[in-house]
């Protein structure tokens, strides 16, 4: 810019304005007389300027809140406060509002306080926006109100309130967290890689809490997993959560409408899709917060980017081409320097070496594009988490060579798969076959066909061992034991874990059934758990998780692990719940069963509702004659016995028997089992004569179907012998019980459960019948030992032995020492 | 749905991260990172509104220090990445309060759709939006003129920094900084109060 008269050069001007406010001011003019070379119009301009210093002093302030405090203050306001938003002061039902917490795109979140002052903690108050009171997100409103009140979890924010303010928006209490996202707090408090998988596993029990209550978050992402200081984790916002089971009459939000609630960048595929939405999907999220947690970058993108290239919904085809493949974590490492490895107390090659190997494989199975291919619960992925840090072997598989073998002679010798569980003709055949990508696709047609089959012969297997007729001999019991036995190690061994997953957990089922079917509940535990434990993992299909969780709960009630018992149940009965066209029958059997177990953990009014619920199940689907009603009859006599209802019961018992012997081929097992049951309810009724009968006549059969040293028969046994007992037939009483524990100690050794309890009754036997307490404490001392060793001190059969076992020798002092 | 109650700043994109990159020479991090802080301000700026009772002035100083506090993990920057933080953030707090002017005085008369509430609104704000309109005007033909003294005018009016941190930012003397300060400040008002 050239100078002229009008225009002074402004670098002229600044120059010389600068130079002159060193200067007092009455030496200006005569500074700039001499400096500017008689310019006016640049000492003008100077001279203005040097009067502006104190003029801008006074009209600009130091700040723009000193110049404009009421554009700010309306700046505010403008923000925070369109029409409809409360101010501090207001009153919302019993709540006062204290300030704002933030926004959403339909609600504001309030920090509130009780008016009255009963309740003193501070919370959070959310209000739907005036604007957004559309019936959709009204509805939506109400139903993140049902869904939190049903969820209680130390882990996930409580539902405090709710209602509707004065002009008629929903509005929700919520416990205030007062916390920094999971991945912040984990890099300011410098945590390892230990701890922070220790941290994920705790997010990961609250999601799977919400899982098994039917809820799936939908919207998991470090700012609404919180950790609190004293490290507690809190899930905020089950806000786009919806129930995996409507109920009935449910009004449930569609979830197509809430596509756009979603967070892009923590979304699975299927929610872009706007598939539908299942517990896999947060398990997804789960994979990507933990992706976060352990490489600090973002499983699709290791570069940090502007917000503008935040995916969005229906994204261009590139963006789901990078979605497709994660980079593996290891590898996520290397773009991130040495501080992002020192927050995790590491360097990047060792927090590249750590992550390499189960964190890889635990990472990608749960970012799977597939749901299917993903860790089927939030459990699941926990469990492995859990195995890595235990260094246990993972379930997340990498699918090597072997494991495609194996997979392939699943498809072709599933009947061998299945067989076995007796001979492992599978593991003799070797699992080095190498075969090309054509060969395993054209099997595949046939794979479906051969699974059904194998299904069959699986069946036949466990009903072999479970058919109590073929069992008849020691000789048959041993072979078939000794060959479930070699099964069972060969599935622990090397050769066994190497196979695939699903050839594995079938086998382990049917081995654990057959187990069980032999009467060996114990041995049948661990295999039944490990099954179950595969299928969890293995995103099993959840019938067939179902199936092997039913068995095992089966087992755990017999071992009267009722507590186990119970939780297997609820989870199975929520699976099956879970299908879109559940088997009702089965369901109401589960029902019963359930209702069994909770009966022995001292709750009998919801076995006996449980159990009525099923029988109105059952009506609604079964013919009068369906011979399963004798089942769920058995089941009602058992509710009805808990409640004190024995009129009731012997009903029930009766109609479960005639059903039973009708049938041209009786279930003669079951039929001892209703007897025995009958027997009890007759010698609480006083009718002693007809509990003996039944008790002689369940155990007769039993012992011919069973064997005589079957639990199940001497429990029989037992009873019979108490009855004898009664009514003074000793000898009787003693040639049982002593027939009973050879025969038991002979199969299942010294220390079984029904050794010692053939110990109490005979020890009953000789101090309340014969009046003899020298005979009688061995019996007692040897029955304590035993329970304590098998039940544990605290088991209510050991506490009454160590009673009587007390009793019977203050009467042998006594008597020593009238 | 509503955001997380109590921290409603969200954690991504991270700003330590953004920052570091953008004094490597981002450009792209740079872009994001002032969005990002645009953002922030207005958030925290909201959130202040909830603590403090009607009728205080907001702060931008304390706003502006707040933000790099809530919003940059402290153990993974350097100092100077601080002090790029600040001079962001005051650009960043610039814009919003003349985004905010232009956006009230074309409401004032009747034009874009603004979420404010204009019964509430002061008179003295209707003035202060036009001043504030005429102080980024000026501002400007000062960053053409000098830009040196515009980042001044940035740092200290609209960022609220101290002389310190500003002569901390600038690489220049505090007594310079504050020399700068006071020939910037009547450059603006010159320009302001010039006719035509």
């Amino acid at each position: 810019m050239s100078p002229s008269p009008s225009h002074p050069d402004p670098r002229e001007v600044d120059d010389l304005f600068d130079r002159a406010l060193d200067l007092p001011s009455h030496q200006w003019r005569s500074f700039l007389e001499g400096a500017a070379g008689g310019d006016d119009t640049v000492i003008q301009e100077v001279e203005a300027l040097l009067r502006a210093v104190h003029a801008s002093e006074a009209a600009l302030g130091e700040s723009v809140g000193e110049f404009a405090g009421a554009l700010l203050d309306d700046l505010t306001h403008g923000i925070a406060a369109p029409e409809g938003t409360l101010v501090p002061g207001d009153r919302v039902g019993s709540w006062e509002i204290q300030g704002e917490l933030g926004r959403g795109g339909m609600g504001v979140v309030y920090l509130a306080r009780r008016a009255d002052g009963a309740f003193q903690r501070e919370v959070a108050l959310k209000v739907v926006k005036r604007g957004m009171d559309t019936d959709e997100i009204l509805k939506r409103f109400r139903y993140e109100r049902r869904i939190l009140a049903g969820l209680v979890h130390p882990s996930i924010a409580r539902l405090l309130d709710g209602g509707a303010t004065q002009d008629g928006r929903p509005y929700l209490v919520v416990e205030r967290v007062e916390g920094r996202p999971i991945d912040r707090y984990a890099d300011e408090e410098r945590l390892g890689v230990d701890a922070r998988l220790a941290l994920f596993r705790r997010v990961c029990a609250a999601v799977d809490h919400a899982h098994r209550n039917l809820v799936v978050h939908r919207d998991l992402k470090p700012s609404n997993v919180l950790v609190e200081s004293g490290g507690s984790v809190k899930l905020l916002d089950f806000g786009i959560a919806k129930l995996l089971v409507p109920d009935a009459d449910d009004t449930a939000p569609s979830t197509r409408t809430s596509v756009r609630m979603l967070t892009p960048e923590y979304a699975a595929p299927e929610q872009l899709r706007g598939d539908p939405v299942t517990t896999a999907t947060d398990v997804y999220a789960l994979g990507i917060l933990l992706y976060q947690l352990l490489t600090g970058t973002h499983p699709h993108r290791s570069a940090p980017q502007s917000l503008a290239s935040v995916p969005r919904v229906g994204g261009d085809r590139n963006e789901r081409g990078l979605r497709r493949n994660p980079t593996r974590p290891s590898a996520a490492v290397s773009p991130s320097p040495v501080e992002m490895a020192a927050a995790r107390r590491t360097t990047p090659q060792g927090l590249r070496r750590r992550l390499r190997g189960d964190l890889d494989r635990i990472l990608l199975r749960a970012l799977a594009e597939d749901p299917i291919q993903r860790y089927p619960s939030a459990a699941a992925l926990d469990e492995d988490i859990r195995r890595h840090l235990a260094r246990e072997p993972i379930l997340a598989r990498r699918q090597s060579l072997r494991y495609r073998a194996g997979r392939f002679l699943r498809r072709h010798r599933v009947g061998a798969a299945v067989g076995a569980a007796l001979g492992l003709l599978l593991l003799g055949y070797g699992v080095t076959l190498h075969l090309s990508a054509e060969r395993l696709e054209r099997e595949r047609a046939l794979t479906a066909l051969e699974a059904r089959r194998a299904e069959g012969v699986t069946e036949f297997l466990v009903e072999l061992f479970q058919d109590p007729g073929l069992q008849g001999t020691a000789g048959d019991t041993l072979t078939a034991r000794s060959l479930l036995d070699r099964g069972a190690q060969r599935m622990w061994s090397d050769e066994g874990r190497a196979l695939d997953p699903g050839s594995r957990s079938a086998t382990l089922v049917a081995l654990g059934r057959a187990y069980r079917g032999l009467g060996n509940t114990d041995l049948s535990i661990p295999v039944l758990e490990e099954a179950v434990a595969i299928r969890r993992l293995d995103g099993s299909e959840s019938l067939a998780l179902a199936d092997a969780m039913e068995a095992l709960a089966q087992a755990r009630a017999e071992a009267r692990h009722f507590a186990a018992a119970d939780t297997l149940y609820s989870e199975v009965i929520a699976l099956h719940r879970m299908r879109t066209a559940p088997d009702s029958l089965h369901l109401a059997l589960l029902l019963t069963s359930h209702g069994a177990v909770i009966r022995d953990l001292g709750r009998p009014d919801s076995t006996l509702a449980l159990t009525q619920a099923a029988v109105d199940l059952f009506r609604r689907h079964a013919g009068e004659d369906d011979l399963r009603w004798a089942e769920l009859y058995h089941d009602l006599g058992y509710a009805h016995r808990g409640m004190g209802e024995l009129e009731e019961a012997t009903e029930a018992y009766l109609r479960s028997l005639e059903l039973r012997r009708m049938h041209p081929d009786p279930d003669r097992v079951r039929i001892a089992r209703s007897l025995n049951n009958l027997g009890v309810v007759f010698r609480e009724l006083g009718r002693f004569d007809q509990a003996e009968a039944a008790f002689r006549e369940a155990w007769d059969m039993a012992g011919s179907e069973l064997g005589p040293d079957h639990p199940r028969t001497t429990v029989k046994g037992m009873h019979l012998a108490r009855e004898l007992e009664r009514r003074g037939a000793r000898a009787e009483a003693e040639a049982v019980l002593r027939g009973q524990i050879e025969a038991v100690r002979a199969r299942w050794g010294d220390g079984h459960w029904s050794v010692g309890q053939a110990h109490v009754r005979l020890g009953d036997l000789y101090l309340n019948q014969r009046g003899d307490p020298n005979a009688a404490v061995p019996h007692f001392r040897e029955a304590a030992a035993i329970f304590t060793a098998a039940l544990g001190l605290d088991h209510g059969w050991t506490e009454s032995a160590l009673g009587s076992l007390a009793r019977a020798e203050e009467e042998v002092r006594v008597a020593v020492n009238p | 749905m509503p955001p997380t109650p109590d921290r409603p700043l969200p954690a991504t994109p991270d700003t330590t991260r953004l920052l570091r990159a953008a004094r490597q020479g981002d450009r792209t991090a740079f872009d994001g990172l002032y969005a990002h802080l645009y953002g922030e301000l207005n958030d925290l700026a909201r959130q202040r509104l909830a603590r403090f009772r009607p009728g205080q002035t907001l702060d931008t100083s304390a706003l502006v220090h707040e933000a790099y506090l809530r919003l940059v993990d402290q153990t993974q920057v350097e100092l100077q990445d601080r002090d790029h933080f600040l001079a962001l953030a005051s650009r960043a707090m610039r814009f919003i309060v003349v985004d905010h002017a232009r956006a009230r005085s074309a409401a004032k008369r009747g034009g874009g759709a603004v979420p404010v509430t204009l019964e509430r609104a002061s008179p003295a704000a209707a003035e202060e939006a036009e001043d504030v309109m005429a102080l980024d005007e000026a501002l400007t033909a000062l960053e053409a003129m000098d830009a040196r003294l515009g980042q001044v005018v940035e740092l200290r009016f609209f960022g609220g920094l101290t002389h310190d941190e500003i002569a901390r930012i600038t690489g220049r003397s505090v007594p310079t900084v504050k020399r700068d300060w006071t020939r910037a400040r009547a450059w603006l008002f010159r320009f302001m109060t010039k006719e035509g």
